[in-house]
């Protein structure tokens, strides 16, 4: 692309993440970056750089129900369905979502791997060096198969959180919460699949109900092994 | 006792690195998304508590009526709990991610609003006395860097981009506000984008 046309692609790119790109240019916009890689990535970097400007107002604490009202419907998401508000404005709204999201899910599916299956196993001890369970990953699935085989049940009021330490980072990763049994099946995002590699360790550590409250382990770390991989 | 014993019989310890530094960290708001994105409700709730008042802001700003910015960030809330697993940390940062829902879902409900609907909420908007959005933005901290950008555009450029961006006016919008006529309007645009492209990302 010529240094002219792409100078031009970025002011418009700026202009449509200020939003004064407007009626049917901004439709326009929008059908040529669905998709372009490119654009994309000019929207995104200037998304970047304006988002600084949201410092520029004063924070507003908005009224205590509000939380309430969210947990409740993303606990529920059926109950939506009886709400008022009308089925077109809802759809509108979702598709405003999509079209802020539609970079973001191009980027998704570019980063899933070729087609070479993973091969990735991670066998967890506990303190004296016992193997209490199997973590494996099944085929390219971004799915992790937790199978236990030495698996203490937490006490009352406690649960199991694994956890992942990416080769060479300096503090673990939730990978998310496993049921007393230890057994599960765990969905990984991209972006972590992509650290289950040499290097990497998986930890389990105990922590309350609901998962560490400080987003790093709190508890004792039961049970931990080096993840090994085909490279 | 060996090394190997000594590890063996040591109780439990917080997980730890002893390698070096990793180039990419999540931010703590990443971690919560990340969070979200495996099921966490309280990582929601944590999240929610650490950027709301933040986001609601923006929300109130550009749609100007509580009721509206309450439902807008509802709603951006429960997008950004069922997206949590789209968000790529090396594709920018989770405030970001989040700024964008928030603002794009503000901006699609008030580009919905009748004119006249609109009109009427005039009185609450931006008064002509208003300060200049930059004082207050000088006293936060994390935006420093576009704050110090902001400060090397004419002063009708600054207006007319962070007018543009927290309140969502439009090119006549704003040629109205500012008394200068739209093709004015358009160039301070895009000329304070330049500036502060080129100075965001060299300078």
């Amino acid at each position: 692309m010529a240094d002219r046309d792409r100078n031009i692609l970025n002011l418009l790119a700026g202009e449509y993440v200020l939003g004064t790109l407007d009626g049917r240019a901004r439709r326009r916009f929008e059908r040529y970056r669905d998709g372009d890689a490119a654009i994309c990535a000019e929207v995104e970097g200037w998304e970047r750089r304006l988002s600084g400007l949201v410092d520029t107002l004063q924070p507003v604490e908005p009224p205590a129900h509000l939380l309430d009202a969210i947990v409740q419907k993303i606990a529920a998401p059926s109950r939506r369905k009886a709400e008022s508000g009308g089925f077109w404005r809802g759809f509108g709204l979702a598709a405003a979502v999509a079209a802020t999201l539609a970079c973001f899910y191009v980027g998704w599916l570019s980063a899933v791997p070729p087609a070479t299956p993973a091969l990735m196993v991670a066998v967890l001890s506990d303190n004296s060096s016992t193997p209490a369970m199997v973590i494996r990953r099944a085929g390219d699935r971004p799915v992790l198969l937790i199978e236990p085989a030495r698996v203490t049940p937490p006490p009352a009021g406690r649960a199991l959180e694994l956890w992942l330490i990416p080769a060479g980072a300096p503090a673990p990763v939730s990978l998310g919460l496993l049921p007393a049994s230890g057994a599960a099946e765990i969905a990984l995002d991209p972006a972590m699949a992509a650290e289950l590699g040499p290097g990497a360790v998986l930890a389990i550590s105990e922590e309350p109900t609901g998962g560490s409250p400080t987003g790093l382990p709190t508890g004792p770390v039961l049970y931990q092994g080096p993840v090994l991989s085909r490279s | 006792m060996t090394a190997t014993d000594t590890s063996r019989t040591r109780p439990a310890e917080p997980l730890s690195a002893d390698r070096p530094p990793a180039p990419v960290r999540l931010d703590p708001l990443g971690e919560l998304l990340r969070a979200c994105a495996h099921g966490d409700e309280k990582a929601l709730a944590r999240l929610y508590r650490l950027t709301s008042p933040k986001l609601f802001a923006l929300a109130l700003s550009i749609l100007r009526r509580r009721p509206e910015a309450e439902e807008a960030l509802q709603e951006a809330f429960v997008s950004i709990w069922g997206n949590a697993h789209r968000f790529e940390p090396a594709r920018g940062s989770a405030m970001t991610w989040m700024v964008t829902i928030v603002r794009n879902r503000a901006l699609t409900s008030l580009r919905r609003r009748p004119p006249e609907a609109d009109a009427r909420v005039d009185q609450l908007s931006l008064r002509d006395d208003a300060p200049d959005p930059l004082e207050s933005a000088l006293r936060s901290s994390e935006g420093r860097r576009i704050m110090t950008c902001l400060e090397r555009l004419d002063a009708e450029q600054r207006r007319s981009i962070v007018l543009a961006y927290v309140h969502g006016f439009t090119h006549q919008e704003l040629s109205r506000r500012l008394g200068a006529p739209l093709g004015t309007v358009k160039s301070w645009i895009r000329r304070g984008l330049i500036s502060l492209r080129d100075c965001l990302d060299h300078g």
